[in-house]
């Protein structure tokens, strides 16, 4: 019997509305064991993700994409089966969801319940914004922004381009964190309670915090090249915030970092 | 054998040992000829392959992933424990459990990785008379534990678990070949820009080891993620390693490589060469 | 293994890696129960590293890991008074008949509720080499070695064991 195998009760409900090809699917997929949080998982080509908490046990899932190609000549486009390729498998609780998205941007709004863990990735055309979940969070972005907003969990995120936003709970923090941009600003809220140890590094911008960070010393890199050896400064930040905690890393290239008190 | 031929009885009686391996095959080779020739036994068959199709519909479920986790701290504990030392007197190691109880309850692993060495310390002193080559191989322990755990931890499907294994790694007094190999794999296919990035981070401090060295400039055309790349080239002029020239060439040809990043490479070549 | 018996530990990883899963299983099929199962392979696992001295060695690991684990099987049945296996019938048949399945799968569903009582009304001897011998798929022999007794009396105890389920079987068929 395959029951942890069974792929998650899909309901799906593809309209075709408008003109213009707009086109949108609705998923609702059932987690094994609603009792224990699930895992998120999507990865985009084109398009952007909007993932929201609700008091619900399920995962809703919406996409809405405009299907490329010529226009109708005023008439309606009656699109056949499932143009935006939203399925969606479950197994164990770990919920993965695909589309159509490296053909057409495909725009994808997620309900889930409070405390899932997410995994998130997009490319280009479309930004990333998660509001009021609590889990981990492995969220990628190439040219987009991303913002989360009041969470909790353990966050990895990572964009290119765009600017890297993200409000924490009053919840404990107990787990290291990482955020990392190339060319954007990183702009972080914690509660003013966060005890943590920081490693931040930006190359062109600046460090503004109104935390009490007690700066530590910085490495050393140490090389040795034809038996001469040589120490020079690691550029690396270190500190702690009211004595330390677990890791967070911040790094960027351009753009500065700004670490702030949750008021 | 009994002679050339079996009986039903006998036939149902190996009928029920047809699984690999229990029969030789002169008597699988009679139990077939019998079956042949045999009604009943036929019969018999047919009941005992439902009976075993009937079994396979209960199969266990796949265990939770906590069970993994559960266990390496278990036996990353288990691996503090002085298990191997000689039988002492039931008084003697009550006296010894007192820290070593206290020491395990901030044993969750993480906060030990710092305590280890002053708990060795404390657990010798009171072991008294344990020789040198005993706490040699305690400490041997010790040291493989936390590579089991740190190695497991890099392979956990959460990349929360996995940057927490990276900074464990920052901890290990003495990092040994093993350890730069896991943070150089790490470094070159973790799945995660900022797990990759951690590892970069991490494997500053040993720069001075040249193992540590040739690997990342090795990493460099594996890199793909721009932020990892412009940190790595920025550590090879910090290193004034100049052996990574041609892997920077390398990496500027790749595919796909962004404007600021070629930027990048290029003024770094510049500054090495 | 022997390398376990010295103390050194890091073998252990990598025994739990490859019998894990078979030893969930062993307990699955004895009671049904898998959050019960997890822990108990925790346990069998702890008493593997605690007691490795006992491992003399000779013989293979996979029988001294049968052993340790029969025990923490009675231990269970001791410490809940009750053997753990008919009480977890009903928590069963709710846990795989629950939701909504397709007529297939209920099928299956049915049959394995159905197997399940058969197997309960089964003497724990019995359930014992059947799940070791069906499942586990341990020859007599490893199985003679397990439970410390000849391969001719495995043999006639799981022939015993296969024989009663059949006469369930036969009845239950016949009942639908």
């Amino acid at each position: 019997m395959n029951r942890y195998l069974k792929t998650g009760l899909l309901l799906l409900l593809c309209t075709a509305v408008e003109a213009q090809s707009n086109i949108k699917g609705q998923l609702v997929v059932s987690l094994e064991n609603p009792g224990k949080p699930g895992t998120v998982d999507i990865n985009l080509v084109y398009g952007s993700i909007n993932i929201q908490a609700y008091a619900g046990t399920d995962v809703i899932v919406d996409a809405s994409g405009e299907l490329p190609g010529e226009k109708g000549q005023g008439m309606k486009r009656l699109t056949k089966g499932n143009p935006l390729g939203l399925s969606a498998e479950e197994k164990n609780n770990h919920v993965t969801i695909n589309t159509n998205s490296a053909l057409f941007p495909v725009n994808v709004s997620i309900k889930v319940p409070r405390r899932t863990s997410l995994k998130l990735r997009t490319y280009d055309k479309g930004d990333i914004i998660v509001e009021n979940v609590i889990g981990d969070m492995e969220v990628d972005n190439v040219n987009g922004s991303i913002t989360l907003n009041n969470v909790g969990g353990s966050i990895l995120a990572n964009t290119y381009n765009g600017l890297l936003k993200a409000s924490f709970r009053k919840i404990s923090l107990d787990k290291p964190m990482a955020f990392s941009s190339m060319g954007g600003r990183i702009d972080l809220s914690y509660p003013a309670s966060l005890k943590a140890d920081l490693k931040v590094k930006s190359e062109q911008g600046e460090v503004f915090s109104d935390f009490d960070v007690s700066q530590g010393a910085a490495k050393m890199v140490k090389s040795s090249s034809s038996g001469v050896n040589k120490s020079t400064l690691d550029d690396w930040l270190y500190g702690k915030i009211s004595g330390g905690g677990p890791e967070i890393m911040i790094s960027n290239y351009y753009g500065n970092i700004y670490l702030k008190k949750l008021k | 054998m009994n002679g050339n031929h079996i009986d039903c009885d006998k036939a149902k009686d190996w009928l029920l040992d047809t699984k690999e391996g229990e029969l030789s095959s002169d008597e699988k080779h009679l139990l077939d000829q019998h079956i042949a020739q045999c009604l009943g036994c036929q019969e018999e068959l047919a009941v005992i392959t439902e009976l075993r199709q009937w079994l396979k519909t209960d199969q266990p479920p796949e265990p939770s992933p906590d069970m993994h986790t559960k266990f390496f701290e278990m036996l990353y504990q288990e691996g503090q424990e002085p298990l191997s030392l000689p039988a002492k007197s039931t008084k003697d190691s009550k006296r010894i459990s007192g820290p070593v109880f206290w020491l395990q309850i901030a044993a969750s692993i993480f906060l030990l990785f710092t305590g280890v060495t002053a708990g060795y310390w404390l657990r010798s002193v009171a072991a008294g008379e344990v020789s040198q080559q005993q706490i040699d191989t305690m400490a041997m322990q010790v040291q493989e534990m936390r590579q089991i755990m740190m190695m497991t931890l890099l392979e956990n499907p959460s990349a929360a678990e996995r940057l927490h294994a990276v900074s464990i790694s920052t901890e290990i007094d003495q990092a040994d070949d093993q350890v730069f190999t896991a943070l150089l794999t790490t470094l070159n296919y973790d799945s995660n820009t900022n797990v990759r990035l951690a590892a970069l981070e991490a494997l500053i401090r040993y720069t001075d080891n040249p193992k540590v060295r040739k690997g990342l400039i090795h990493s460099l055309p594996h890199q793909e993620s721009p932020v990892v790349q412009m940190a790595l080239a920025d550590l090879m002029v910090k290193l004034q390693e100049k052996g990574s020239v041609k892997a920077l060439r390398e990496l500027l040809h790749q595919k796909g490589i962004r404007g600021p990043v070629k930027e990048k490479v290029k003024k770094s070549i510049l500054q090495l060469s | 293994m022997l390398r376990v018996k010295e103390g050194d530990l890091f073998p252990m990883g990598l025994l739990f890696k490859r019998y894990h899963r078979e030893l969930f299983g062993f307990f699955y099929h004895m009671n049904g129960n898998p959050d019960l199962c997890e822990d108990m392979v925790q346990t069998a696992f702890y008493r593997m590293i605690r007691y490795r001295n006992s491992f003399s060695g000779e013989g293979a690991f996979r029988s001294w890991m049968y052993q340790l684990a029969r025990n923490v099987l009675l231990d269970q049945v001791q410490q809940n008074k009750r053997t753990t296996y008919c009480q977890n019938l009903d928590d069963y048949a709710e846990r795989v008949g629950g939701g909504t399945l397709a007529d297939e799968s209920l099928h299956k569903t049915e049959q394995a509720v159905q197997l399940r009582n058969a197997l309960a009304k089964l003497s724990d001897a019995h359930r014992e080499v059947l799940v070791m011998s069906e499942y586990q798929e341990l020859k007599y022999k490893e199985i003679a070695e397990i439970l410390n007794v000849t391969e001719g009396a495995v043999k006639t105890r799981v022939h015993r064991a296969i024989n009663e389920l059949k006469i369930i079987y036969l009845k239950t068929e016949h009942e639908r």
